[in-house]
């Protein structure tokens, strides 16, 4: 251990002293405000993103940890739409009384836990890191548990996280057996072939694929999204997905990329099954919550679509996907947190009728956060649907690219649905609603860098093309 | 000269602040927008008196870097055809909103803004040359147009809206692949990636995967014109939309998708194109007659005409594939004249549906007595829809005829029954609405000024488009010498035909 190793664990120590500084206000004898704790985890979140400036790339510590530009990018877009996400829950009436000290740690952790599965740079680290992001995860679910069905949503996710971390675990275990190293470059490195590491790599495919809810992994997503708070919803269906794709990513398309090849077919295959039973789940669902779960495996369907294609571009199109992916759901979780009842969230879709005409800017927000999920241009949706395409193009994918334009067209008709009703005429008119200023400055600020990716790719494209 | 990136963002911007800011009245806003769209017709009419061709006949372009590392640029460029079709757009927006003056009575503001954002994908359909940039504003005037129909259209609009949608967002992704396609291809071939329309006119493309990208494209375009076996969106659409969503419909998407043809398909595509213009020809032939034999058994008079409308695309169809200058001529011109005759009927029954309540023919009758002024617009424009020498449709039905006689004299004989056809059902149509007994004793008010106005500017240009074509026709000559001489390099085998204009 070098005093340099300290600067690029500074982040890591910052968000573990965060959590516990915002527990230890919590024992603090005099009462301290909800505000308070709120203003501390978001300032200890955003003291990290700060000290990832510091990190000098790339470079790795002790074999564990690999800290380069593609980990910074990251760890920052997950400090930052967790300070999002605190901000939601302070103003989300639901668990009004409840967002403590508990809940604020606990989102803290889970940021800890995603940043260190997107630095990791053994198989180790990544299995530790992505318990650190499910364990908090259980408890939020459930979080205020007297609201129907968030039990039974926890120990469901529960359940079946602990099926993914089994095979993940399973995989840890053969790639060791077969190669004796867990180290990423190590494992890079063996050139020979070895079908027992593909096996162990397909493991953890499939531990990976409970985490991102593919078909035929993604029973639990519908009933998880339904059972939630909206705004932990928003956590887990935005950066906590994420930071598992993103692990993907770093695993096949950076380290081991002879095994990204031997696995292209699968990768095809599920990319396949999960945009078509995705789309085809959503067409009919009236519950928008259930409605976005189906919706979000479509579109990890499509990121599917670039990792298959097996290029440079389809790497950078899964990046830039996932960035997307992140900030669409972000926005659109951020409205129906906005949007719920004082007790619960609004569940059926014709409980948002006319919302979009009562609030004008959210209604513009809320459109173009459905229309980047459905891919229509000027939006980063459509950006990132063009990179994914255009790599299964490239690498002769023809069929694939088809199937998922096809998809997209499928996936039209449920975003346009919900749409109308969300701009169509209001059947009764509720009592006034009050929408917080927070809330509404989190679906801004998405919508905003939506269309501003989605107008200027470059400037992150740029970026990426260099990881 | 940025002044053709104004066209786009104008009304774009229009859009924008009529949407976020609220608080205006309804007056305020219909005239803010009408302010705009006249604007914008006076942008493209100063255009047009500016306009100096240059050596391969665009009068105007543009180009800035948009995103470079993919090979994407902010390339739009205005040729004949462009520029007459932008003035068709310019001139039919503010129409449309005079159209909806009274008639739309909820919510204005999203109203104007989704009108003024359509007309923004429209120019810049009309305009864009780098292929993505197209694709960005081909979909933008989707949006706002569906939001149209199913936010203000009849009883069944959510239906029509949901069907106009997903027809075409299916054709135009299949469009996208091809794009893609076409990108890769000529990337792997010269090593420069990039949407160009210029360069990729360049492209070298093998039989097979020439076919296949052009079929992409084709079925974009021909859900858009609409083509004989994806047409059925198009009758539900037009009927179910609000009046100015109907005249945008007709009188400018549907001409987005023959301008693909003209644009992209053919000069693009040019041997594939060759081998499918049979089938086209034939695709079109049978738009022709079945849209005719559809639009005699009609009572709904918004749908006769969205029949009549399919009959009169067939045409332009055939006139592109007859691939001749007299075709081309002939369907570019009937392009402009369907534009401006069908949207001028579709605002007359529009005004006849708020007179009479009901669209309906057999509910109608002897209306011409009561209202000799609709009654003598209306038959002005039935009289140029069926190709009355003099008016604006008969130039370009005679100019295709001409142009499809010298590929085959049977496919002429069809067009010329599919003229004969709307001669019958347009006139049995005027003489089912305006003629006979009078069926109820309703105090009717004929036009008042404001519906004066927009149709006596749409007869204006029926009369000029049928009198005196020329100084239309002289804008067309460039950009159909430049189709015609793809063909030929096809033929002669040679790929110079097109050189990149600097």
């Amino acid at each position: 251990m070098h005093s340099a190793d300290l600067i690029s664990l500074a982040p890591f120590i910052v968000l573990i002293l965060g959590g516990l500084t915002v527990l230890a206000l919590g024992i603090w004898p005099q009462h301290v405000s909800t505000r308070t704790l709120a203003t501390v985890s978001a300032l200890f979140l955003l003291l990290g993103a700060a000290t990832t400036m510091l990190w000098e790339t790339p470079q790795t510590v002790s074999g564990m940890l690999i800290i380069d530009n593609l980990g910074r990018l990251f760890a920052q877009f997950f400090m930052l739409g967790a300070v999002a996400i605190i901000i939601l829950s302070f103003n989300y009436a639901p668990t009004k009384n409840e967002v403590r000290e508990e809940y604020l740690s606990l989102i803290v952790f889970a940021t800890l836990g995603m940043t260190l599965l997107v630095t990791s740079h053994n198989l180790v680290t990544a299995f530790v890191g992505l318990e650190i992001l499910a364990v908090p995860l259980f408890a939020l679910i459930a979080w205020k548990p007297q609201r129907s069905g968030a039990i039974e949503g926890s120990v469901k996710y529960a359940i079946l996280a602990g099926f993914a971390a089994a095979f993940f675990l399973y995989g840890i275990t053969l790639a060791y057996a077969s190669t004796g190293t867990l180290n990423l470059a190590a494992l890079g490195s063996i050139t020979i072939d070895n079908s027992l590491l593909i096996v162990a790599v397909t493991l953890i495919l499939v531990g990976v694929g409970f985490k991102l809810a593919l078909v035929p992994f993604h029973m639990w997503a519908p009933d998880i999204y339904q059972a939630a708070p909206a705004p932990i919803t928003a956590l887990f269906a935005s950066i906590a997905k994420v930071a598992v794709l993103v692990f993907l990513i770093r695993l096949l398309c950076l380290q081991l990329q002879h095994i990204w090849e031997a696995l292209l077919p699968l990768l095809g295959i599920l990319a396949v099954v999960t945009m078509i039973a995705g789309n085809l789940l959503a067409l009919h669902q009236q519950n928008l919550k259930r409605l976005l779960a189906y919706s979000s495996i479509a579109h990890l369907g499509y990121i599917l679509v670039a990792l298959a294609a097996g290029n440079s571009l389809g790497r950078d199109a899964a990046i830039y996907y996932a960035l997307t992916y992140a900030l669409m759901n972000l926005g659109i979780f951020a409205v129906v947190a906005a949007f719920s009842h004082p007790n619960q969230d609004r569940q059926n879709l014709e409980e948002y009728r006319g919302f979009g005409r009562r609030f004008p800017a959210l209604g513009i927000a809320i459109g173009i956060c459905f229309l980047a999920l459905a891919g229509l241009p000027p939006t980063a949706g459509f950006v990132a649907k063009l990179l994914a395409f255009g790599a299964a193009i490239e690498a002769g994918h023809m069929a694939l690219a088809i199937i998922a334009v096809i998809n997209t067209a499928l996936a039209f008709y449920y975003y346009l649905r919900i749409l109308i009703v969300f701009y169509g005429e209001e059947s009764t008119r509720e009592n006034v609603m009050y929408l917080s200023q927070g809330t509404l400055s989190i679906v801004t600020i998405t919508s905003l860098l939506i269309i501003g990716l989605g107008v200027f790719p470059e400037w992150i494209l740029d970026f990426i093309k260099t990881l | 000269m940025y002044w053709i990136s104004v066209l786009i963002f104008l009304p774009l911007s229009g859009a924008l602040i009529i949407a976020l800011t609220s608080r205006f009245s309804v007056n305020c806003v219909r005239w803010l927008a009408l302010a705009i769209t006249v604007g914008e017709l006076l942008i493209a009419l100063s255009l047009w008196w500016s306009a100096s061709p240059d050596s391969n006949g665009y009068l105007y372009l543009v180009q800035a870097p948009w995103i470079p590392i993919m090979g994407i640029q902010f390339l739009l460029g205005m040729d004949g055809l462009s520029l007459l079709l932008v003035l068709l757009t310019a001139l039919l927006v503010p129409i449309a909103i005079l159209v909806s003056w009274n008639s739309i009575r909820h919510n204005w503001p999203a109203y104007a803004a989704l009108l003024l954002a359509t007309q923004a994908g429209i120019m810049g359909v009309f305009l864009a040359l780098d292929l993505i940039l197209f694709y960005v504003f081909w979909e933008l005037m989707l949006v706002p147009m569906y939001f149209l129909i199913a936010l203000w259209g009849h009883e069944r609009r959510l239906y029509a809206a949901y069907k106009f949608f997903l027809f075409t967002v299916t054709g135009s992704l299949l469009m996208l692949v091809a794009i893609l396609g076409l990108y890769f291809i000529h990337g792997e071939q010269t090593g420069v990636y990039t949407f160009s329309y210029f360069d990729l006119l360049h492209t070298n493309l093998s039989d097979g995967i020439g076919m296949w990208l052009m079929l992409g494209f084709f079925v974009a375009f021909a859900v858009k014109i609409p083509l004989f076996p994806i047409h059925s969106w198009l009758p539900d659409a037009h009927t179910e939309a609000p009046t100015a969503g109907s005249i945008i419909l007709a009188g400018l998407l549907l001409k987005t998708g023959a301008y693909g043809l003209l644009r992209f398909c053919l000069p693009l595509f040019p041997e594939a194109s060759v081998d499918f213009a049979p089938f086209a020809m034939a695709l079109g032939v049978i738009g022709i007659l079945y849209g005719a034999l559809l639009a005699l058994v009609q009572e709904d008079m918004k749908r006769l005409i969205a029949y009549s409308s399919i009959s009169h695309l067939g045409f332009v169809v055939f006139g592109i594939y007859a691939w001749n200058q007299e075709g081309l001529h002939g369907a570019m011109l009937l392009m402009l004249a369907h534009g401006v005759t069908t949207s001028a009927m579709f605002a007359i029954v529009g005004m006849l549906e708020e007179r009479v309540g009901t669209r309906l023919l057999p509910r109608m009758g002897g209306l011409l007595s009561p209202m000799p002024r609709l009654g003598a617009m209306l038959l002005l424009f039935t009289l140029s829809a069926m190709g009355m020498p003099g008016l604006a449709n008969f130039v370009g039905e005679f100019l295709v005829l001409a142009g499809v006689y010298q590929v085959s004299i049977g496919l002429a004989i069809a067009g010329v029954i599919g003229i004969v056809a709307s001669a019958i059902y347009l006139l049995w149509m005027y003489q089912r609405a305006m003629l006979g007994e009078i069926s109820s004793d309703h105090a009717w008010n004929d036009l008042d000024h404001r519906e004066m106005l927009i149709l006596g500017l749409l007869a204006i240009t029926v009369l000029w488009l049928g009198l005196y074509p020329a100084p239309f026709l002289d804008y067309l000559q460039a950009p159909a010498s430049v189709i015609i001489e793809s063909n030929t390099a096809t033929l002669a085998g040679t790929e110079d035909a097109f050189r990149r204009p600097d």
